[in-house]
């Protein structure tokens, strides 16, 4: 069955039919959020609200790319997590041991690629990881668009559609986000490859 | 200052510039443009060359593997479905449509109120009190006219205006007329501003209407009165020789009791509000007090 007809079967309250959407697009919803969230504990709440809030609004979905509608309701659950997240600041104790967990998951990325040596890869992950921290500390907005068009690889069309707002503001948000990781990675000159030492 | 906006300007559109290029996003003129602008200057470059690297690194983070499946179970998605929202209590209800009511109930009264029934309305008869109250005076300012009449009459010749009254009568007696007059303008500020105090400003200048704003003088009017009274007896005397047919005039006491009564201004009568907007006042407080109740309930 394809997409619209699965869409058009969600909407007249199948259940399987939308599950079968879910599936087709958990993956990137969950690593959008994982993106911007941090953390996989508060990224699986959620993606999981979102499906949730989309499974109840799914008669208002009125054609269009059903990936950045998700996306949307993905987006928009994340900042309300962050949002609530600033209000009530904790400490999770799930984030407890995430790291090593990470890296067990991760193992594979370590792995030296044929054409780089064991100590490249290290510092390939290195890099990766710092990447990963900086991001983190960008404004919601900036770090939802840098996610989106780097790491998830959409265009800037895409984007706008999906955080609803205008191209301009898009080319905006990331330039910024950009040159703020940028300067970041240019402090650090020791995870970088030799030629931006000085 | 400027040196250094114009430098965060440029800044900023350097990074647009990397960005756009990065992605493609610029046109051939533009890229040609800016590639020049890379082998002039090594400190662009060197943010392109780290941009580069940064959108290189993004794009090869690996994806997360999911902690679990999100798919939604079947009879959860079913209650969601069927229950999409709570419903509301009657008691949410009741104070909704009690609020609308009210409002309505405002709106008619208000509505009432505009559409003239506050136009003014018929002088109300004066009280048995009120009568009481005006009357004395005049009686007893008539009555001292009239004895002083008495005592001392008037030759006859005397130049005074037919039809003159006692109180405007004396030539050279304007302090009891202006100690009257004095007296009525301050009842006429004591009193509220309404429609019912306009005739006793106007026998300011009617001397002829003079009586009708006798009935409203107060405590006051009547203690300046009767200290003028040696004096206007003084000026009565003196004028009687000269006018004896001024007597002839008095107005009786009932006549202007009467001319007191169509003047009728109550000074002391309570203000009666309206009803409606007695009704008006409740329905807004029952409308807003209903609203907020049930808003907060939903």
């Amino acid at each position: 069955m394809d997409e619209a007809a699965l869409i058009k079967a969600a909407q007249r309250g199948d259940a399987h039919a939308f599950n079968a959407l879910v599936l087709a697009h958990q993956s990137q919803a969950y690593n959008v959020a994982c993106r911007i969230m941090g953390d996989a504990a508060s990224a699986s709440d959620a993606t999981q609200e979102a499906f949730l809030s989309a499974y109840t609004s799914i008669k208002s979905f009125r054609g269009g790319s059903f990936k950045s509608w998700i996306l949307r309701t993905v987006t928009n659950a994340c900042f309300d997590a962050l949002r609530y997240r600033k209000r009530r600041p904790a400490t999770s104790l799930d984030g407890l041991g995430a790291e090593d967990d990470a890296q067990d998951g991760d193992f594979e990325t370590f792995l030296p690629s044929a054409d780089e040596s064991p100590a490249d890869a290290a510092e390939r992950a290195e890099l990766r990881h710092l990447i990963e921290q900086a991001a983190l500390a960008l404004p919601p907005d900036q770090r939802a668009t840098f996610v989106l068009s780097d790491v998830q690889g959409m265009s800037y069309e895409e984007i706008a559609e999906i955080m609803q707002t205008s191209l301009g503001t898009v080319k905006s948000r990331l330039s910024r986000a950009r040159a703020k990781l940028r300067d970041y990675l240019l402090s650090r000159q020791e995870l970088l490859p030799d030629e931006f030492r000085q | 200052m400027s040196n250094r906006h114009s430098s965060i300007v440029n800044r900023q559109s350097d990074d647009e510039l990397i960005s756009a290029w990065l992605d493609g996003r610029l046109s051939n003129a533009e890229r040609v443009a800016f590639e020049a602008r890379l082998r002039a200057e090594p400190d662009l470059k060197r943010k392109a060359d780290a941009t580069r690297l940064l959108v290189a690194t993004a794009r090869a983070l690996p994806a997360q593997p999911l902690p679990r499946d999100f798919t939604i179970p079947v009879p959860i998605a079913g209650a969601a479905r069927t229950h999409p929202r709570p419903p509301v209590h009657l008691f949410t209800w009741f104070l909704r449509v009690g609020s609308a009511l009210a409002a309505a109930v405002f709106v008619i009264a208000i509505g009432l109120d505009l559409a003239g029934l506050s136009a003014p309305r018929a002088q109300p008869p004066m009280s048995a009190t009120q009568a009481a109250f005006a009357a004395p005076p005049m009686q007893s300012e008539d009555s001292i006219a009239a004895d002083a009449a008495r005592i001392a009459p008037a030759p006859p010749g005397a130049a005074a205006p037919p039809g003159a009254t006692p109180e405007a009568q004396p030539a050279s007696g304007e302090p009891p007329m202006q100690a009257m007059r004095q007296g009525a303008e301050s009842a006429v500020e004591a009193q509220p501003a309404s429609e019912q105090a306009q005739p006793m400003v106007a026998p300011k200048d009617a001397p002829d209407a003079a009586p009708a704003a006798m009935p409203e003088a107060g405590p006051m009017q009547r203690d300046a009165a009767t200290e003028q009274i040696p004096s206007a007896t003084r000026a009565t005397q003196a004028e009687a020789s000269t006018a004896p047919q001024s007597t002839e005039t008095p107005q009786p006491p009932d006549a202007m009791m009467r001319a007191g009564e169509r003047a009728g201004a109550p000074a002391a009568q309570p203000d009666t509000t309206p009803w409606w907007r007695i009704v008006a006042g409740v329905a807004l407080a029952l409308a807003v007090s209903l609203g907020v109740l049930g808003w907060r309930r939903s």
